[in-house]
């Protein structure tokens, strides 16, 4: 075999070495996109949780908020008023953010850009719709977040958030 | 070796790469990728939320300190019970909205939660893995056998939604769903629950009394999303009752939180027809199908289906398919000339072929593909039995409660 020849073993292990390159590279590109999406879902719980925990256990600022002072939204009574709301900001919410078509008013107050739709609902003694907004139809991949507080006037509410993973990452 | 200085030994090569390639495999394969929990952080907050509102409603003390009749319905009125069937779906627009239609339906007054993903099943991906039902709706090649193998290896149950009348049978019909296609067949039969479990197998007659039961308990929840102002009503939004798989529906207004009007001759006009409240039966002049108005709300109604009823249905096209391995008592659905439209299979896990009719589904239907993704989804639908809270009020003392969910 002359010097300037390629052996069959040169041959061999480079297309060996590609293949692996190329497999490898596929797996890697394959688990990147699945591995993305679960982390958007998951950024998006997480900001919805947070989110939710803010409307239930925060009273906002200031702390007697009303639709002209408001800086930011929190539904909580007062200090240590966790899952204890107070009703009349319950029913501020319709007054900051009056179209059912958009969300945009409380999600500006809220920090959060992620939400597409927000209901408040009174489901005990008896059931009555207290707030709801949808920026955008609630499609499949969106998530949902609900959670449940008593409401100074001796009613308990659900609060359902939607909210559309964006891609972060 | 006896090469020169320098070159690689190719078999030394081959078994390193191949070391390698079994570790990248191993390290990279999705079934080793941690799932969510986010579910079962929901689930904590559910019942976190709840002992917290019902202790500021101070009904949680009362019923510690002797008043037992209360709580009980409480959290039944609650509907706090985080049912949640996580579905991984390889399937058309149309079953995606289907599916979608199921949203916000429940069972004992408990929503059942549904959580989607749409995939492919080319391999066993991250969806797939953190779901509890995969849903396909075309009949696969053989070539995805060991991917169905693995999902079912994975304890995650397996509906098969189509046509029969497209199937060529293969190893995945007849391995996996115990099914093979015989012929096309032309009827017009009612579809029913089967009568005749020919051999009792508990594991069996379990299977089928489940699917059976899920869907006389299911009250299907049908939106009503169009404004059609009626005198003397507040809520004022028009939805559809599609029972049977007619070409037209039965109209509905929600007029407000207790009271819906239908239109039963469907002559478009809603006026001089009665009011109907929570509890009413539903009866449609010429079927034999009655339904009850369970609950009512501004955005739609909630319908169940009154036992010992027909399911019906139009059907022009039934296929005939065997069961394998002839044992009849397999087949939960079947029309009264014996073509099975709801078929399970329990060899492996939780598997079923339910026919997919391919036009406008009604919502008996529905409520059948429902009542089987619940069966399909096995564990979840269960809730937890016990749940413990502090109350720490800042006050005086705290109390320890524990609660017992019953299932």
């Amino acid at each position: 075999m002359s010097k300037s020849q390629i052996s069959i073993e040169f041959l061999t292990t480079t297309l060996v070495f590609l293949s692996l390159i190329g497999y490898l590279l596929f797996q890697l590109y394959d688990f990147k996109i699945a591995a993305i999406d679960s982390l958007n879902v998951e950024l998006t719980n997480l900001e919805l949780y947070k989110v939710s925990e803010i409307l239930i256990k925060d009273s906002g600022h200031p702390i007697h908020w009303n639709p002209n002072n408001v800086k930011r939204i929190g539904l909580a009574a007062g200090f240590h008023s966790k899952n204890y709301l107070n009703y009349t900001k319950i029913n501020y919410l319709r007054i900051i953010n009056p179209s059912t078509r958009d969300c945009s008013n409380i999600t500006h107050y809220l920090g959060s850009d992620i939400i597409v739709s927000m209901n408040i609902t009174k489901i005990y003694p008896t059931q009555q719709v207290l707030f709801n907004c949808t920026t955008r139809e609630i499609r499949l991949g969106n998530v949902s977040f609900e959670r449940y507080a008593f409401s100074d006037d001796n009613s308990i509410v659900e609060i359902k958030i939607y909210g559309r993973p964006k891609r972060r990452v | 070796m006896a090469g020169l200085k320098g070159e690689f030994n190719v078999v030394e090569l081959v078994i390193a790469v191949s070391a390698l390639l079994i570790s990248m495999y191993v390290f990279l394969s999705f079934e080793h990728l941690k799932t969510s929990s986010w579910h079962i952080i929901k689930t904590t907050l559910y019942y976190l939320d709840l002992f917290e509102s019902l202790s500021h409603a101070k009904i949680l003390d009362s019923y510690v300190f002797g008043e037992r009749s209360n709580l009980p319905t409480v959290l039944l009125g609650l509907s706090i019970n985080p049912n949640r069937i996580r579905i991984a779906c390889n399937c058309t627009n149309e079953t995606q909205e289907l599916i979608i239609s199921l949203f916000e339906s429940e069972i004992n007054n408990k929503k059942i939660n549904i959580d989607f993903c749409l995939t492919t099943i080319e391999s066993f991906n991250y969806c797939i893995a953190s779901s509890d039902v995969l849903v396909i709706d075309i009949l696969p090649n053989d070539q995805y056998i060991n991917i169905l193998k693995k999902v079912l290896d994975n304890d995650i149950g397996l509906l098969l939604y189509a046509d029969a009348s497209a199937f060529t049978n293969n190893n995945v019909l007849t391995n996996i769903f115990g099914i093979s296609r015989v012929a096309t067949v032309y009827s017009n039969r009612n579809i029913s629950f089967s009568s005749t479990l020919s051999t009792y197998r508990e594991e069996i007659f379990k299977n089928f009394y489940e699917i059976y039961k899920n869907f006389y308990g299911i009250n299907l929840y049908l939106q009503a999303f169009t404004t059609f102002i009626l005198p003397n009503c507040v809520f004022n939004v028009r939805g559809e009752i599609k029972i049977f798989n007619k070409s037209y529906s039965y109209s509905f207004v929600v007029c407000n939180s207790t009271n819906v009007v239908i239109d039963f001759n469907r002559n478009g006009n809603f006026e001089g027809h009665e009011y109907r409240t929570v509890g009413n039966r539903l009866s449609f002049s010429g079927f034999p199908i009655n339904v009850t108005l369970k609950k009512i709300a501004r955005t739609g109604i909630w319908i169940k289906f009154d036992k010992h009823n027909l399911i019906l249905s139009d059907i022009t096209k039934n296929v005939r398919i065997n069961v394998v391995d002839g044992d009849r008592s397999r087949v939960v659905l079947n029309s009264t000339d014996g073509l099975p439209a709801l078929v399970t299979n329990t060899t492996y896990s939780r598997v079923a072929w339910l026919q997919n009719f391919n036009h406008d589904v009604s919502d008996d239907k529905k409520v059948v593909l429902l009542s089987t993704l619940i069966w399909l989804s096995e564990r979840e639908i269960q809730i937890p039995s016990i749940f413990s809270y502090i109350y720490f009020d800042l006050k005086d003392s705290y109390f320890v409660y524990k609660i017992e969910v019953p299932p």
